[in-house]
């Protein structure tokens, strides 16, 4: 032993390092999540005072505004996006609470889910909770510290998005109640983190239970519901009974931006919030420090399954792939069952049935078909696109997970693993789309209408999956595996808000035809892109021919 | 090990009692007992599956026992975890760590959730084991990811250390440092439990050792007296031919072969008797040779040349 082992001095960790660096539980996660946090924060900022200036700029009158709101208020909830009830939206402040706000709690809420699920959970799964448990840090300290840290980063990403909003929105104020205070910025703030953190708080609650997928699978449910209820409550019967359920339906009267709010219905959900984050921690707390194995659904034992990286690849997938084929079902199939009292009632009113006839000329837009076009086919193409990120993400952890190196062992090569595992991505993703068209399908044949034209649209849907994968498998193969997924996830949703933005940022045509959804036609019409099906073909193929060739030529285990 | 005659048995740094774990249907552990003594070096060797990780995970109150207690320092494992993790430096037997942390990162967070970072003796194993704590985590081989663990697990000087397979992926020289590693710290008075599968290591390291098989221990001794259980090789050779009966007739004695004037049998327990009867006749050569700690374990698992322990 040397001299420098006598020594013993013993250098406690600074303040600075417990709350931002390695001094701590705390300090470790924050530092891990606070960059993601100024991102999303700065980006949402950005686009909120991007839209405020859109508005100012085309609208500088008073009169104007009044009559931009007025008609944006006039369609139907369908045509206004899912975005709920336009409050005040003559204004800055409640143009931007309506058009970016009402998304946050959805785009941020993934990344809410993502976060709270893993953070016990995840880190358990992975081994890595064993020797941090082992410290002299209790586990109820150790679950509030991973909370803490979380909160703290949402904290930073929410106040950068309202600074951006209230200095941008102030900035551009031009007429009469315009501009926004600091109160009001501040409880729309509130109104944000809450929303976030809601579903995070419920799949931190029952991840101790059901493990980091089963409690992201909870989550994401709920957030989804939650989402649609409170978008189509309005219009959709069979969603009525579930309002109670929907935690952004709860708080759709608090919208500080546009003058109105709702403060029991915020401590409401903050008390919900505060239950579940306190049960995630005392389940945490008294349960073993065992990965949990609830009996979720499994494949059947067959000898099937291990033939070969192809049906090895389809046997992961599969449980996957019917779970998510049976909730996208299920919702085709509210949706198709409730068509007909949507179309009932649009054609009472003369001048509504012109206007849907201006947006939609020489369509049926007042069938089944046209309904789910217009209530079904947006939703289901973000869907169907985080469901190609997680089987994308899926096929990616055997290089991950440092399996590849041993099936690349046996005389497989590269290339024939890759086109045959990521064809298994495919069928997966066909799979769902099949158990899709099969909810669609029930729903227009109980509606008794003619079931092709929206089975046919489901299949694009579909298509548009495989193109999404495609991507996903090119990048995953050319460059490293652990950006399949993220990949895959994120342009599903670049491409749903630019489709969403994009009119309002007047953002080139150039740069929209990037937009894979502008390429999707209206398929529940009947009426299909063609060069938009041979751009998706054209992507799903050349990607997985692209991800082989890149594993090819590259090291393996990046 | 014994305690000096006339002076009081210090209190165990473990104790469990009637531990029990089962996890459904599947097995964990049945009714373990065990107790290790303050300065020790303890082996804990089992095969796969038998329950090392299990126990040592009660120990550490990352699970709860089904029923019955353990201690250690004389706390109740799930009274008080913080104030057993304050004295504890464990390595798992399997763990990952940060990925996008490099080693001396992920020393020196381990160093601070423990209460602070000792630099110098940080340093001091850094250099002995011989890693390059500039690297991330996900770029070091399995052995320099044990490397890792171990600082983290000793780098506080802890009362006990709690090692499960900790030499796995470790080259020979480095082992060789491990194991000075762990004379030092029980030099210094503190605690080992070493669980691990490779019995050349427990033989080598441990003062005591407890065999554990399908959950229940089944031994627990030193490694001379648990030798001394196994069944020796006896080899005799006598200066005319001689009868085998009276020999196998002794109690332990199995395995007996006759060829000519030698003799060959194995022999459990006390080998006194065998060696009256063969001094009472022409005896010329007597061949004992002491069985290895591996010999007494396979023999333990029913493994062995056709040996097995007296019960």
């Amino acid at each position: 032993m040397s001299a420098a082992s006598g020594s013993s001095v013993l250098v406690a960790p600074t303040v600075r390092s417990r709350l931002l660096g390695l001094g701590s539980v705390f300090g470790k996660a924050f530092r891990d999540s606070r960059r993601t946090a100024v991102i999303i924060g700065a980006l949402f900022g950005a686009l909120a005072v991007a839209t405020a200036s859109q508005v100012a700029t085309e609208f500088p009158t008073a009169a104007g505004r009044l009559l931009f709101a007025a008609q944006l208020t006039a369609l139907p909830a369908l045509f206004q996006g899912m975005l709920g009830e336009p409050i005040h939206i003559e204004t800055l402040g409640g143009f931007v609470s309506w058009r970016i706000f009402n998304f946050v709690p959805v785009m941020l809420g993934i990344w809410s889910l993502v976060a709270l699920s893993g953070t016990l959970a995840g880190e358990l799964a992975r081994g890595s909770l064993d020797p941090v448990a082992s410290t002299p840090v209790a586990r109820r300290r150790l679950a509030i510290e991973k909370v803490g840290a979380f909160l703290a980063a949402l904290a930073l990403a929410v106040a950068i998005l309202e600074v951006a909003t209230w200095a941008g929105v102030n900035a551009l104020a031009q007429l009469p109640g315009d501009g926004v205070s600091g109160p009001a910025v501040a409880a729309q703030g509130a109104w944000v983190f809450l929303t976030v953190l809601a579903p995070g708080a419920l799949a931190f609650a029952v991840a101790p239970v059901l493990g980091r997928s089963g409690s992201l699978a909870v989550g994401a449910t709920v957030l989804f519901l939650s989402f649609v209820v409170q978008a189509y409550a309005n219009i959709v019967p069979a969603f009525e009974s579930l309002k109670p359920f929907s935690y952004l339906q709860l708080t759709a009267g608090h919208r500080p931006l546009a003058g109105r709010w709702d403060w029991p219905a915020m401590e409401l959900l903050a008390v919900i919030v505060l239950g579940l984050l306190v049960a995630g921690v005392a389940v945490f707390e008294r349960r073993d420090l065992l990965a949990p194995s609830p009996g979720r659904f499994r494949v059947p034992p067959l000898r099937l399954w291990v033939r070969g990286p192809f049906l090895r690849g389809l046997g992961e997938r599969f449980p996957a792939a019917l779970i998510w084929g049976a909730g996208l079902g299920l919702y085709a199939l509210l949706i198709a069952t409730s068509a007909d009292e949507f179309v009932t009632q649009i054609a009472k009113i003369p001048q509504m049935t012109q206007m849907i006839r201006l947006v939609y000329p020489g369509a049926d837009i007042l069938s089944t078909g046209g309904f789910l076009q217009l209530a079904f086919f947006q939703q289901g193409i973000v869907m169907i696109g985080l469901t190609a990120a997680v089987f994308v993400g899926g096929w990616a952890s055997d290089e991950n997970d440092r399996r590849l190196e041993v099936l690349l062992a046996a005389p497989v090569s590269r290339i024939a693993w890759t086109l045959r595992s990521g064809s298994a991505v495919f069928v997966a993703i066909g799979l769902t789309t099949l158990l899709m068209a099969a909810g669609v399908a029930v729903g227009t044949a109980a509606q008794g209408g003619p079931i092709d034209r929206p089975v046919f649209g489901v299949a694009m849907v579909g298509l548009y999956g495989l193109a999404l994968a495609g991507i996903g498998l090119a990048v995953g193969g050319l460059v490293r595996p652990s950006l399949a997924a993220p990949v895959t996830g994120i342009l599903t949703l670049v491409f749903s808000i630019a489709d969403l933005l994009g009119g309002i940022l007047r953002l080139p045509d150039a740069v929209m035809s990037l937009d894979l959804n502008r390429h999707l036609g209206t398929p529940m019409l009947g009426r299909f892109d063609e060069s938009g099906i041979v751009l998706f073909v054209v992507l799903a193929v050349g990607g997985l021919a692209l991800g082989a060739a890149g594993i090819r030529r590259r090291d393996i285990g990046r | 090990m014994s305690d000096a005659p006339g002076i009081a048995p210090a209190a165990p740094t473990i104790r469990a009692e009637s531990l029990t774990k089962s996890y459904g249907v599947h097995r964990g552990i049945v009714e373990v007992d065990l107790e290790v003594r303050p300065g020790e070096i303890f082996g804990f060797l089992g095969p796969n599956g038998a329950g090392k990780t299990t126990t040592i995970r009660i120990f550490l109150d990352l699970i709860r026992p089904t029923s019955g207690r353990a201690f250690v320092f004389g706390i109740e494992t799930t009274r008080d975890p913080v104030a057993i993790h304050r004295r504890i430096g464990y390595l798992p037997g399997e763990f990952t760590l940060y990925d996008r942390l490099t080693g001396s990162e992920t020393i020196e967070y381990f160093a601070n959730l423990q209460g602070g970072r000792n630099a110098a003796y940080i340093a001091e194993l850094i250099e002995r084991l011989g890693l390059d704590p500039s690297r991330r985590f996900r770029e070091y081989s399995k052995g320099n990811k044990q490397k890792v663990g171990l600082i983290c697990a000793l780098q506080h000087k802890p009362d006990l250390l709690i090692l499960d397979e900790p030499t796995a992926g470790l080259d020979p020289l480095v082992q060789q440092v491990f194991n000075e590693l762990l004379f030092e710290a029980k030099a210094e008075g503190r605690t080992v439990f070493l669980s691990s599968h490779i019995i050349s290591e427990v033989e080598r390291t441990c003062d005591r050792v407890a065999i554990i098989r399908d959950g229940r221990i089944v031994r627990l001794d030193t490694v001379d007296a648990l030798r001394e259980l196994a069944a020796h090789e006896v080899e005799l050779r006598f200066g005319e031919p001689v009868d085998p009966a009276p020999y196998a007739a002794i109690p332990g004695v199995s395995n007996l072969v006759s060829e000519g004037r030698t003799l060959r049998m194995l022999v459990s327990g006390p080998i006194a008797p065998i060696v009256r009867l063969a001094a009472a006749g022409h005896l010329v050569d007597f061949v004992s040779r002491e069985p290895s700690l591996e010999e007494v374990f396979l023999a333990e698992y029913g493994t062995g040349p056709g040996q097995s322990l007296a019960r």
